[in-house]
């Protein structure tokens, strides 16, 4: 279906999908790991302010 | 405008707002991205010349874009750094700095998969593939410079100025197809006299290029709040370590730069 260079095709439309999906599921990972750890530091802030 | 802009600089503020505009650049990224991966497989023809091959300009031609793009926010977002310090300025130029080093190494990796069927070759020094890994280049050193910064306040500056150096490479990018003999193919889609591809093959890319657009206003919103998130952390660690519970939320836990 794509030819003679088909693999060059499907290796570039791989790699870009693969990039921009690991980049989003970093994002996503570190935005939930700063939102955890965030909240455990607010929870020992306001015990040190007591 | 200005005003709404200084509204944002409280970071519960751009929190909010950032968390509902999330979804709705979100939502359109995916179906976006649907329409044109459908379009670029099963609407548009082969090209008489390039045959199949020319499905990658629908993923190479908007990455190469967005490279571009990224970089304009970040000069945007330096000059909004050192005239008006405003605080999120320094984040959103952080937040893009990675965005946008993953869309030009796209752009070159999917070039050379485009260039090596078509021109023969993986790679060649020509003048817009060498101003291109320029800007690859600057992106890594920038993000090495705010690294090699403890405080990320202090890192503003120095950054912002960088950026603003590193920004006359966007003309010479833009430019290079015209002021060099290059093997690259010269502007086929900006172009004063209108686009010279047929809208076959245009609306396809049009098409990836607003999904690829939304894709990175949906990235970088999430890496600017990941930031922003960051820099509370630090700031309520290093209040842990002196045994001072922190101050509530104030608009330099943001990076201010004065």
């Amino acid at each position: 279906m794509l030819g003679e260079f088909g693999s060059f095709i499907i290796w570039s439309y791989a790699l870009f999908f693969g990039a921009i999906g690991a980049l989003g599921i970093w994002l996503i990972a570190r935005n939930r790991w700063a939102t955890k750890r965030l909240h455990q530091l607010q929870q020992h802030d306001d015990r040190s302010k007591n | 405008m200005f005003n709404w802009l200084q509204n944002l600089a409280n970071p519960t503020r751009f929190m909010a707002l950032s968390g509902v505009l999330l979804p709705i650049f979100g939502a359109p990224t995916i179906g976006l991205l649907a329409i044109g991966l459908y379009m670029s497989f099963f609407v548009a023809p082969a090209d008489y010349q390039q045959g199949e091959t020319v499905r990658i300009m629908f993923i190479h031609v908007p990455a190469a874009w967005i490279a571009m793009f990224c970089y304009a926010l970040m000069t945007l977002s330096a000059i909004g750094t050192l005239v008006w310090r405003h605080p999120l300025a320094d984040v959103s130029a952080r937040a893009a700095a990675p965005i946008g080093a993953v869309f030009t190494a796209l752009a070159l990796v999917t070039g050379s998969l485009w260039g090596k069927p078509m021109w023969g070759t993986w790679w060649v020094w020509d003048a817009r593939l060498t101003s291109v890994l320029v800007l690859l280049i600057i992106y890594l050193g920038l993000m090495a410079l705010w690294r090699a910064f403890d405080d990320p306040a202090r890192a503003a500056r120095p950054a912002a100025i960088v950026i603003l150096v590193g920004s006359i490479n966007l003309p010479i990018i833009k430019f290079s197809v015209d002021w060099w003999n290059t093997l690259h193919q010269p502007a086929s889609v900006f172009r004063v006299d209108g686009p010279t591809i047929h809208p076959d093959l245009l609306w396809p890319l049009l098409i990836m290029a607003l999904a690829t657009s939304f894709l990175f206003l949906t990235l970088h919103l999430l890496a600017m709040r990941n930031e922003v998130l960051a820099r509370r952390i630090r700031r309520l660690e290093q209040s842990a370590a002196m045994g001072n519970p922190a101050r509530k939320t104030v608009s330099s836990e943001v990076g201010a730069t004065a």
